[in-house]
């Protein structure tokens, strides 16, 4: 890396990865976007924002010289990466701090996930209410559902836009992640007549501009000539955008993990405490809305010790 | 497929209709059972082997090529958690049509609640104390939970903990039954390896012919063709080996009610409302009283 990167108040030099989050974005970008380094983990490149880099980290190094940083924080990007990259993008981030240099990372957490589904299914089994059912719904696909979508936002998406969530569960599970879909979703739905067949449901009209038209015109060639290729994968495949879930960690796989890349001093945070000096300033895990953690999910910290063979 | 398919019947005159994926050691156990006895659909995507004499190979997301009220009962083992929650509630529909009023679904899928329940009880194990075996059993609860849903070769991570020796085989053996030799083939459960020329000669048919010839040909004329299928058959999205959605209980029950069958009732790997079930048990292991593959074991009926 040949250009400049930026420093905090303090003079520390920090990098931050993450992947998306327009309500993270919003509230804490003007933190992370001027005093730290950012690398978001994304197959193509996005809009250009203040001292960010595009980065597949699933096929490119993360491209830092050797004892760069005094902390880094990957938030929420190891549920996005297959266990053996995760184990890559550990040794990487390993190489780029300085000695004493803080980790924290943050993962949806799988126990968490786990211990509320059971929870929700033993309710939604004892008293099949409404309320009950939508609960369990949500509970399942909090463990899984990201992993297996095929479209971008998923069932969860489609619950939304059906109006099948409880506010008060949403915000337990998830903070204020969703808000700007349950916004969406609200906005869209006022005034909008509903089937009466199938309540609830959202009638979406086709885009039906001419480049449209061309493109399913040109693939329909294209398959008459035999030319397409038997893949299944596209541009909008979550798997590719890099939306698709691919791992999920608990508190005991992030410490075997961390442990496994040589840091030290591992340790389970919450989302107001850390190590990072001043992190009170930065607070990225804390809705703005409230003491509440903005994403909820498994906050750890560690540290690089010094090399065990300081003449090497 | 144009026309319906052949109907095989049980002894009793029966029809019983019996859908699965794989399974080396269900076949291997079971083979013989429902080849004579049951109608036999091999849930199969973009393969390019067509049907054996009793086996239709057939993509259970597209709709049964059966006419309506053909079946006594119908065995779908271990399917729904290879579609999405839509494709299964399609298939569901498909086999309440092909079902006669009164006659009996069953399902067998992995059991999402014991999966997670075995995943926290290993990891709370791993946390009070840490030592290997407890290291070992809670890697493999969570491969259980989460390694099909996103492995990119096939067998997964799980193939590659085995080969690495990275598990338990008591524990493993405890969860996945008999279905465990096929990740790790010990001495003790023979390896088959191919199938007699007498038996492949038999198994031939027009239509396998004809696949066979016209797979050929489109190999000889595209040199290409031969490798791009083997890359995408070795993607386990592609092939129907990734878990699109995982059920437990409850969600099951959901799922069939939603197709219009009723009288849902939990069953476990020897109990069944199917007559004459005794004779088939298909989920028992032929070597003693537990299950070739621990599932959630569900039958519901459709109404009169």
């Amino acid at each position: 890396m040949t250009d400049s990167l930026t420093s905090a108040a303090d003079g520390t030099v920090n990098l931050h990865i993450w992947r998306e989050g327009q309500e993270y974005l919003r509230q804490k970008g003007p933190a992370f976007l001027n005093q730290w380094n950012n690398v978001v983990f994304a197959a193509r490149s996005g809009p250009p924002l203040p001292n960010t880099r595009y980065l597949d980290l699933s096929t490119n190094p993360l491209g830092f010289a050797d004892e760069t940083f005094d902390a880094v924080y990957a938030y929420h990007v190891f549920e996005h990466l297959t266990p053996s990259h995760g184990e890559r993008c550990v040794q990487q981030i390993f190489s780029a701090l300085k000695t004493g240099g803080i980790f924290r990372l943050s993962v949806p957490d799988l126990e968490t996930a786990c211990r509320k589904y059971l929870h929700a299914l033993e309710a939604a089994a004892a008293e099949p209410t409404r309320q009950n059912t939508v609960r369990y719904r949500w509970a399942v696909m909090a463990i899984f559902e990201q992993m297996v979508r095929d479209r971008s936002g998923g069932m969860m998406l489609d619950a939304i836009k059906q109006g099948m969530y409880d506010d008060a569960q949403l915000r337990d599970m998830f903070g204020d992640m969703l808000l700007p879909l349950v916004e969406q979703a609200r906005s869209a739905n006022s005034g909008r007549v509903s089937d009466s067949r199938h309540p609830g449901r959202v009638h979406q009209r086709r885009s039906s501009n001419t480049r449209t038209v061309l493109r399913r015109f040109y693939r329909a060639v294209r398959t008459i000539l035999g030319k397409s290729r038997p893949t299944v994968t596209n541009r909008l495949d979550p798997r590719v955008t890099k939306e698709a879930g691919q791992w999920m960690y608990d508190r005991f796989s992030l410490r075997l993990l961390l442990e496994q890349g040589g840091f030290q001093d591992i340790r389970q945070v919450d989302h107001v405490s850390s190590s990072i000096p001043r992190w009170s300033a930065y607070d990225f895990d804390r809705s703005e809305r409230g003491g509440y953690p903005l994403d909820p999910s498994v906050y750890m910290e560690c540290r690089k010790p010094e090399p065990p063979h300081p003449s090497r | 497929m144009t026309k319906s398919p052949r109907v095989t019947f049980t002894p009793e005159g029966r029809a019983y209709l019996h859908i699965w994926r794989t399974g080396q050691s269900y076949a291997r156990q079971k083979e013989a059972l429902y080849r004579r006895d049951w109608t036999n659909v091999l849930f199969s995507i973009a393969s390019p082997s067509a049907d054996e004499r009793d086996i239709q190979y057939h993509d259970v997301r597209k709709p049964l090529a059966f006419a309506e009220e053909t079946f006594d009962a119908a065995y779908v083992l271990h399917i729904v958690e290879h579609l999405t929650p839509a494709e299964a509630a399609s298939f569901v529909n498909e086999l309440h049509r092909v079902l006669k009023p009164g006659g009996i679904v069953r399902i067998s899928t992995p059991d999402l609640e014991d999966i997670c329940r075995s995943y926290l009880r290993q990891l709370d194990e791993c946390r009070t104390s840490r030592t290997k075996l407890n290291l070992v059993r809670y890697r493999w609860a969570v491969l259980e939970l989460l390694d099909q849903m996103v492995r990119e070769q096939p067998g997964g991570l799980m193939t590659r903990a085995c080969a690495l020796g990275d598990f338990d085989p008591e524990f493993a053996k405890r969860r996945f039954g008999d279905v465990f030799a096929e990740f790790a083939p010990s001495p003790s459960v023979p390896q088959t390896g191919g199938k007699p020329l007498a038996k492949r000669l038999a198994a031939i048919t027009w239509s396998s012919l004809a696949a066979s010839i016209r797979w050929r040909f489109r190999a000889a004329i595209d040199p290409g063709y031969k490798m791009r299928l083997r890359t995408f058959l070795n993607e386990p999205r592609n092939t129907g080996e990734l878990n699109k959605w995982m059920y437990d209980e409850l969600s099951l029950e959901r799922l069939l009610e939603c197709g219009g069958f009723q009288d849902y009732r939990r069953q476990d790997h020897r109990s069944s409302m199917i007559p004459g079930w005794n004779r088939y048990v298909f989920d028992q292991s032929t070597y003693g009283a537990h299950a070739i593959e621990p599932s959630l074991y569900a039958e519901a009926r459709k109404s009169l």
